[in-house]
């Protein structure tokens, strides 16, 4: 489901007189772990539900079709489902106070962890299906469907001399959907994804067909910008279906210089001069041996530093040359390594495969000058547990760097919540420094934090009466 | 009230609202305007944000009369945070005012409006602002990190947590408050995203026969590997406008000024590519001294105001790969309409063009205010080239549906989960309202609203002499 679901479940839960008395942490491990010790039968019941039935609809029309039937808009009949699934949703209307359906939509590669509100009944959509790409001839722009593939986007922008400038911090097979209603993290050197999508095409809770934002243009100066507000959460909104996204105009030259380090101070010394340094880059990532081995065909040194540059055949030269002397430190460079990115389709998707074995069970956003005494807690929690964590990275220009830590641990329930517990505790106490994961956001007791989800929370009552989409889960 | 933002059409536009207000207040703090508005909230009494009053549709313009609130004297810089890069500003400071704050402090303020003297940090965030600095930077959206707002219950809230990365934020507020005009809640500090001073800083200038001669510039460098920090194409018209005014101003020509910022080297090889590719489109190279005063003359845009008194400004965006399309409907409209307009535009991103046309409005003579219909028909013009007009407020609230079809729901959603009670600045930018509290006459159809304009179409092209202010000696 979303954050709003699984926080108004946490919330929820907390007033039960059997939790009340749990730290909010405590609380929301108990959650996560489905332990039963400790959840009384209630709450129990809510996450042990699944969805009445999932739907691979092929079309946009289907989907309205389906939201309107959830609605009560149109008959049910209409919708043309199996005649199993019509049944069952038919029984589960007979025995529900609401007369709406749940519709839910699956998302492709859950970054982290599930979320902990399971889908409550109803419908779930796979969207899988929607793979579509059309990059535009004339302008720097694509229109990719929600299933697609990031990679695919980034392949098909090549052939047609385009580049994707946004790139996937940990190089696992997003879809786009990851990117609108997940939380896989996206960005250039010089800005967040934010920047690079125009509009998201939609299925609205009352199942019309909208478009948010506009497609051809960036969105300035008409109203509320929702396509930013929404992000990370839009299938608690409306059900997405593609999104139009800003591409760049493919360089003469796109060079990818990788620079090794023998420590983290180091490279975060030299991290310092680049940040400051105005030169333009296109990604600038950041990897120790672990999580260079894990993305790269060939062995790296403790620390890596990836940087795309283009431009002119002279300009990239002196670049380059530019930053020779600006990254004073490292031990070695190479210019002939390709990005995890610019690997070929299965190789990329291989590599993907490895990557997602690792837990990250969250980000950590941290000033330049903060990363080495940041990483080397993080070792610690990994050797106080005797576990391999390795890091993968990307830097910011506005100074920061933006740290995966991927723990070598079994994906078990239990585990996921003590490492992001445990990566939240290193972040605390270093100024600058911040910990983005799921469960810090729903453990979070934050009244500011706190105040922007009841808006939120507000906003979704609102845009969806009928509690059609992702409703909440009422605990009853 | 006749502050320049209605001063044009102010006696037409009393009619339908009544844009003075019952109180005028000039609060400090935080806490004054908290104050205010729960007083207003317990009165029942329309509460309306103001800054500098340099917005184009009367976003903040009272409807109905009831509290302006001028935010001005709520200008002081309260941090400015080298090693983080970031500054925290009251919303009253103008963005040149900030900008030179940042300078001072060794930093630079990397975007701007092309009103930055006048207008303020609250104002152009709520205009969803681009401007100088755009192509390479984005808008204000992409470096407000924070803000502090007052919520029409009078409630404090920051929009995010200031440390947090843009991009995997939850629950990040700030962007419904881009764009919103004001309706949704008052922005009282600002916390920005600064970057390091660059190193060289380089406006070039390029003279050009005619406007449509020039037409393929911003395109050009758009796609090239060149990352301008501004592209702008003046108006032939827009130069001898500003000639009849200061005579020692340059002579009527088309204009392409371009500013290159980076490190020295890559500035040089940058100049070096813009020259050539100018060049090969029919450009003529101007002198530094021309190129720096343009520059330097940056925010003085509109002395021509002088020549009438009355001066009207719109803005649009429009697909990059139809600015020629655009750039022909605009001189079929002025014909057509009967009346001199000076078109400028300027690079927004890869794909977006910011078209700024304006014309001179002579409030005494009959018919004059009938001008107006140019926003209109060239807005519709823009729409139908895929683009979109910048700005609802009063005067362009009648754009709202077509821009938001499908999805007008979801933005009157938020309205209502920030103002429930609809007291901050009613009657725009979501609805067309009037000066009147009574049902039925509390607002007029868009449809209404857009006759209006139409008839004021038709009045012009009846009118049997054309509006002619300056010749432009043959460029044009």
């Amino acid at each position: 489901m979303g954050l709003l679901v699984d926080r108004a479940l946490v919330d929820a839960a907390a007033s039960v007189p059997a939790l009340r008395d749990l730290p909010r942490s405590a609380l929301v491990e108990a959650l996560f772990t489905r332990d039963e010790r400790v959840l009384p039968p209630q709450i129990a019941v809510i996450l042990g539900r699944t969805a009445t039935v999932t739907l691979k609809p092929k079309a946009a029309d289907e989907i309205q079709n389906l939201v309107q039937a959830a609605n009560g808009l149109v008959s049910l009949a209409s919708v043309g489902l199996p005649p199993e699934d019509h049944k069952r949703i038919l029984g589960e209307l007979r025995g529900s106070k609401d007369r709406s359906i749940p519709v839910r939509v699956r998302p492709g590669t859950p970054t982290t962890h599930p979320w902990i509100v399971p889908p409550q009944g109803g419908i779930e959509l796979d969207l899988s299906g929607f793979t579509s790409i059309e990059v535009d001839k004339e302008g720097n722009r694509a229109f990719a469907a929600i299933g697609a593939r990031w990679k695919a986007l980034y392949d098909e922008a090549t052939r047609a001399r385009r580049l994707v400038p946004f790139f996937p911090l940990v190089p696992l097979d997003y879809t786009i959907g990851d990117i609108l209603c997940g939380d896989a993290v996206f960005g250039s050197y010089r800005a967040p994804f934010r920047r690079y999508l125009y509009a998201v095409r939609s299925i609205t809770p009352y199942g019309r067909k909208a478009r948010i934002g506009f497609e051809e243009v960036t969105n300035h100066g008409t109203g509320y910008d929702l396509t930013g507000l929404l992000q990370n959460s839009f299938s608690e909104f409306a059900v997405p279906v593609g999104a139009a996204l800003v591409l760049a105009p493919r360089p003469r030259v796109l060079s990818n210089l990788v620079y090794r380090f023998p420590d983290a101070k180091t490279l975060a010394e030299a991290l310092g001069k680049l940040v400051s340094s105005g030169r333009p880059l296109y990604y600038a990532n950041i990897y120790d041996a672990g999580g260079w081995g894990l993305s790269h065909p060939v062995a790296g040194g403790p620390f890596s530093l990836e940087i795309g540059i283009g431009g002119a055949p002279t300009v990239v030269s002196s670049r380059e040359k530019a930053l020779d002397a600006l990254l004073a430190g490292f031990t070695a460079k190479a210019a002939d390594i390709p990005a995890p990115h610019d690997a070929d389709a299965q190789a990329f998707a291989r590599n993907a495969e490895r990557i997602a074995r690792l837990l990250i069970p969250g980000y950590l956003v941290a000033p330049v000058k903060a990363m080495p005494e940041l990483l080397s807690r993080i070792q610690g929690i990994g050797g106080g547990a005797s576990v391999k964590v390795s890091f993968l990275g990307a830097v910011r220009q506005r100074g920061v760097v933006l740290i995966a830590p991927g723990f070598d641990i079994p994906k078990e329930p239990s585990r996921i919540f003590d490492s992001a517990r445990r990566i939240w505790e290193a972040a605390q106490g270093l100024p600058g420094v911040s910990c983005v994961s799921r469960l810090a956001h729903l453990w979070s007791e934050d009244e500011m934090y706190g105040k922007r989800l009841a808006i939120l929370r507000e906003l979704k009552g609102r845009a969806d009466p009928a509690r059609v989409v992702e409703p909440m889960a009422p605990i009853g | 009230m006749a502050s320049h933002d209605v001063s044009s059409h102010k006696k037409r536009a009393s009619l339908q609202w009544r844009m003075v207000p019952d109180f005028v207040v000039l609060p400090r703090t935080t806490e004054e305007v908290s104050r205010i508005v729960r007083l207003a909230s317990k009165a029942g009494l329309p509460i309306v944000p103001r800054g500098g009053g340099s917005g184009l549709v009367g976003g903040a313009v009272p409807s109905r009369g009831g509290i302006l609130v001028d935010m001005r004297q709520m200008d002081q810089v309260r941090n400015v945070d080298t090693d983080r890069r970031t500054m925290t500003v009251q919303a009253g400071r103008t963005w040149k005012e900030a900008a030179e704050a940042a300078a001072s402090r060794g930093m630079f303020l990397p975007v701007s409006p092309l009103g930055a003297p006048a207008s303020t940090i609250g104002g152009w965030y709520s205009n969803g602002g681009v401007g100088y600095g755009s192509p390479r930077y984005g808008s204000a959206r992409d470096i407000v990190l924070d803000l502090e707002v007052v919520l029409p219950s009078g409630e404090v809230i920051h929009t995010a947590d200031d440390s947090v990365d843009l991009g995997p934020s939850y629950a990040n507020l700030g962007p419904a408050f881009f764009g919103a005009e004001g309706t949704l809640g008052l922005i009282t500090e600002a916390t920005l995203q600064l970057s390091p001073k660059p190193e060289a800083f380089r406006p070039l200038a390029y003279s050009f026969g005619s406007l449509w001669s020039a037409r393929k510039v911003i395109g050009a460098l758009a796609a090239s590997d060149v990352e301008p920090y501004h592209v702008s194409l003046l108006d032939p018209v827009h130069l001898a406008l500003v000639k009849r005014v200061r005579p020692e101003a340059l002579a009527p020509q088309a204009l392409a000024n371009v500013v290159l910022e980076g490190p020295k080297d890559e500035v040089v090889a940058g100049e070096k590519e813009v020259d050539e590719i100018i060049h090969g489109l029919g450009g003529k190279k101007l002198g530094e001294d021309v190129a720096k005063s343009q520059w330097d003359a940056r925010f003085d845009l509109y002395p021509a105001r002088r020549i009438t008194g009355g001066l009207v400004v719109a803005e649009d965006l429009v697909p990059l790969k139809r600015f020629p399309e655009a750039l022909r409907a605009a001189a079929r409209l002025t014909k057509g309409l009967r009346m001199q307009a000076a078109v400028n535009s300027f690079l927004v991103d890869p794909n977006t063009v910011a078209m700024v046309p304006y014309f001179l409005v002579s409030e005494g003579k009959l018919l004059a205010t009938t001008a107006v219909a140019f926003t209109k028909k060239f807005g519709d013009a823009v729409f139908d080239l895929d683009g979109h007009p910048q700005g609802l407020g009063l005067f362009a609230a009648y754009n709202f549906p077509r821009m938001h079809r499908g999805v007008a729901e979801l933005h009157e959603s938020a309205k209502a989960a920030f103002d429930p009670q609809g007291l901050v600045n009613p009657g725009k930018t979501l609805e067309v309202g009037t000066r009147f509290g009574v049902p039925v006459f509390d607002a007029v159809s868009p449809e209404v609203m857009s006759f209006g304009y139409e008839v004021d179409a038709l009045l012009r092209r009846m009118k049997p002499t054309a509006e002619r202010y300056v010749d432009t000696g043959g460029a044009a």
